[in-house]
């Protein structure tokens, strides 16, 4: 009986001691993200490489939901002290994030070499107050996806980087055709996304302040406590939508999901983000082309979008330093060639830009080239706490412009009231 | 060791352990119903954001401001468009369904299955694919319609159209829960009654408004409770289909909820408009209950 116990005792012992050797030796962290598809495939794929590269980290990433289902998770998993280490977030939810302290500030880990590594105006996506918050990473921006047969069918010329707004309405005016003489539009000169069918709000007021920041206007003001969108000139941009869509019924009124008609074939033009590139161009049974918005009446702009990875302040220093590791991994020159390659974002630095790699990919995707060009005009939208309620407060007023049932200027008012309520604290 | 039953301690035993087969499911109840359901009277006491960790005791603010809220009176009017729609379509179809399978005729387990069916299907489904139905340019209603030569609507597209394809759905998806119930009610009703109704000359409308009707009136009074209990909660048909919108025409109460809960993070406001859900149904429910004391007959 004696020998028996001392033999599984030592047993015992023998495996707690190699086990908890074997937990001492690989630091887990939880990566969140929200892309589904061919991309969570890739993403898997990258962080087997990270896993298989070294053996102090292991990393388990999992898919949770698009921009607006990942948001609600992530602050109850914070609050119930089951947060992931890394996570996606997009940028305008840097601000939400971080005024409660939920993320690491990353200031002190960022090295010099790393900071002149981005284009500087990213890492104010990045920053909440002046302090950054998270990495910069599947960046994207704003472009004008055209169809190329509809284009060729009506024998006009493709869309190019000279265009301004007068160029975009012409044309979609020219391309919106009944096709089949059965008195419905068949085929829509332009799209413009609003309505019950969309994803979320801001995927109507992200594309709308590009036009905005073209005219001329804004959407904060007085570092971000009011509203600055009622004025002529963000009068004008709504109007130009309001007009295209009403008065030369060249965009339908009932637009369906963001990028669906498109999507399928009915539509000659429209604003979306870079990152389809790489989806559209594989997968369409059409020939796509892209290239920069057209010029406003005062400038040109475009909104940048897509994600940051941000840095969850939970866990142990190590699991924390780990996180930092697997984050700079992701951005880096290796990761983020074949992560920007395959799936049309674009790499955030300039390092990897650069890399022969990419530089061949960009010449074998002239699509991709949009996004590039369109560099030195981009916009950035307000990484204030509260970003998403604005938002949501503006669409409503926006939409009903957009819908023929208010005008621009008593939209832009209402929407300035509602916005203010909130900033104010409401 | 000794080994005889110890009466005392097997009655002790006895005693306890139902309430130990109890105790799992009951925990589990107190934890994600209970808890939450009094936590979140006392978040909306206060101003509450969600992960932040400074919560300032605001008293009934919240309550105030809801109550002055257009955004919020303005969802509890469109909930009450959606309940005055849906519980008259719903439960007057439901009884003509019921009227219609109380009989014994082959197949009326597979009708009584095949009208269930809904009932038992997930929002989520319904939604999605009544969405595809209602899609103006290639859902199936208007191509249907276009077929046949009848005009087209825009349905979940427009405002004016859209809480009415939000009923039809929702009183589509009740009905057959209506029929079961209503069916049952009817065949209580004693044979005897409708022959001696005959034997006097009665007709078949004389029957109905005369004997169905009455007796069937606790039915009646049981699914009005119910169905305005469950169409003021109302959501997951919004969130699929419309998303409370075109331009909030389908913001229902417990949608504006969600908004603020779930996507601004305003807990402590969105915990008070949760509360007064709570009291409109009660007040409803109460008033129900005075209103039918002298209508429902139980004999």
């Amino acid at each position: 009986m004696r020998l028996k116990s001392l033999k599984i005792l030592g047993l015992l012992l023998v495996i707690v001691f190699s086990v908890s050797a074997f937990a001492q030796a690989k630091v887990e962290i939880e990566f969140w993200h929200r892309y589904s598809g061919y991309r969570d495939e890739l993403l898997a794929e990258l962080v087997k490489n990270f896993n298989e590269s070294q053996s102090d980290i292991v990393v388990k990433a999992s898919y949770q939901g698009n921009y607006e289902t990942m948001l609600p998770k992530v602050l109850a998993a914070i609050a119930g002290g089951a947060a992931p280490h890394v996570v996606v977030i997009d940028q305008f939810f840097v601000g939400e994030l971080a005024e409660p302290g939920a993320l690491v500030p990353l200031e002190d880990l960022i090295s010099d070499e790393l900071r002149e590594d981005m284009y500087e105006p990213f890492w104010q996506t990045a920053a909440y107050e002046d302090t950054v918050y998270s990495l910069p990473w599947a960046m994207s921006n704003v472009i004008l996806y055209y169809n190329k047969d509809i284009f060729d069918a009506a024998g006009m010329e493709y869309p190019n980087p000279d265009w301004t707004w007068d160029d975009l309405q012409n044309a979609a005016i020219a391309l919106t055709q009944d096709t089949n003489g059965d008195g419905r539009t068949d085929i829509w000169g332009f799209d413009f996304p609003f309505g019950p069918n969309i994803g979320g709000p801001e995927n109507t007021v992200w594309l709308l302040q590009c036009l905005i920041w073209q005219a001329g206007g804004q959407w904060l003001t007085d570092n971000n406590t009011r509203a600055g969108f009622n004025t002529p000139e963000t009068a004008t941009a709504v109007q130009f939508l309001v007009d295209l869509i009403h008065k030369h019924n060249a965009a339908t009124a009932h637009p369906d999901k963001e990028g669906e008609a498109f999507n399928r074939g009915i539509v000659a033009m429209e604003f979306n983000s870079s990152s389809l590139v790489g989806y559209r161009d594989q997968s369409l049974p059409f020939r796509v082309g892209t290239t920069i918005l057209p010029a406003g009446p005062v400038k040109r702009a475009a909104n940048v979008g897509g994600a940051n990875l941000a840095l969850i302040d939970t866990g142990t220093p190590e699991e924390q330093a780990a996180a930092w590791e697997f984050v700079q991994y992701l951005t880096g020159t290796h990761a983020g060639v074949i992560w920007a390659k395959e799936n049309g974002y674009i790499p955030t630095r300039f390092s990897t830009i650069e890399t022969e790699s990419y530089q061949e990919f960009l010449e074998a995707n002239p699509n991709a080239r949009a996004y590039v060009e369109q560099l030195p005009y981009l916009t950035f939208r307000p990484t204030i706490p509260r970003y998403s309620e604005v938002s949501a407060q503006a669409y409503r007023f926006l939409e009903r412009a957009l819908s023929g049932r208010m005008t621009v200027e008593e939209a832009l008012a209402e929407a300035e009231a509602a916005v203010n309520k909130v900033l104010s604290g409401q | 060791m000794s080994s005889h039953v110890n009466t005392r301690k097997y009655r002790l035993i006895e005693f306890f352990t139902p309430y130990a087969m109890l105790l799992p499911s009951a925990l589990v109840f107190a934890v994600f119903v209970i808890f939450p359901v009094f936590f979140s009277l006392y978040m909306s006491f206060f101003n509450w954001r969600a992960v932040s960790s400074t919560r300032e005791f605001i008293g009934i603010s919240n309550y105030a401001q809801l109550l002055t809220s257009s955004e919020f009176l303005h969802s509890v009017k469109v909930t009450f468009a959606y309940v005055a729609g849906i519980i008259p379509i719903g439960m007057g179809l439901g009884l003509v369904v019921a009227l219609l399978l109380n009989r014994k005729m082959r197949g009326v387990t597979m009708y009584r299955v095949l009208y269930y069916l809904p009932v038992v299907t997930a929002w989520a489904a319904i939604g999605v694919v009544w969405r595809w139905i209602y899609q103006p340019s290639y859902g199936l209603l208007n191509v249907v319609l276009e077929r046949l030569g009848l005009p087209i609507g825009y349905w979940l597209s427009e405002p004016e159209t859209a809480m009415p394809s939000l009923i039809a759905v929702g009183a589509w998806k009740v009905i057959g829960y209506n029929a079961v119930i209503f069916l049952a009610g009817l065949q209580n009703v004693p044979q005897e009654l409708y022959e001696a109704a005959e034997i006097d000359g009665a007709g078949g409308l004389r029957k109905f408004t005369r004997i169905t009707w009455p007796l069937l009136t606790p039915t009646t009074f049981f699914l009005l409770i119910v169905s305005v209990i469950n169409s003021f909660q109302n959501f997951s048909g919004v969130y699929v289909m419309t998303k409370g919108g075109p331009m909030e025409s389908t913001r229902v109460i417990v949608y504006y909820l969600y908004q603020q809960a779930f996507v601004f993070f305003n807990m402590g406001y969105a915990s008070a408009v949760a509360w007064i859900l709570v009291l409109v149904v009660f007040v409803l429910t109460l008033l129900q209950m005075k209103f039918a004391d002298n209508k429902v007959h139980y004999q």
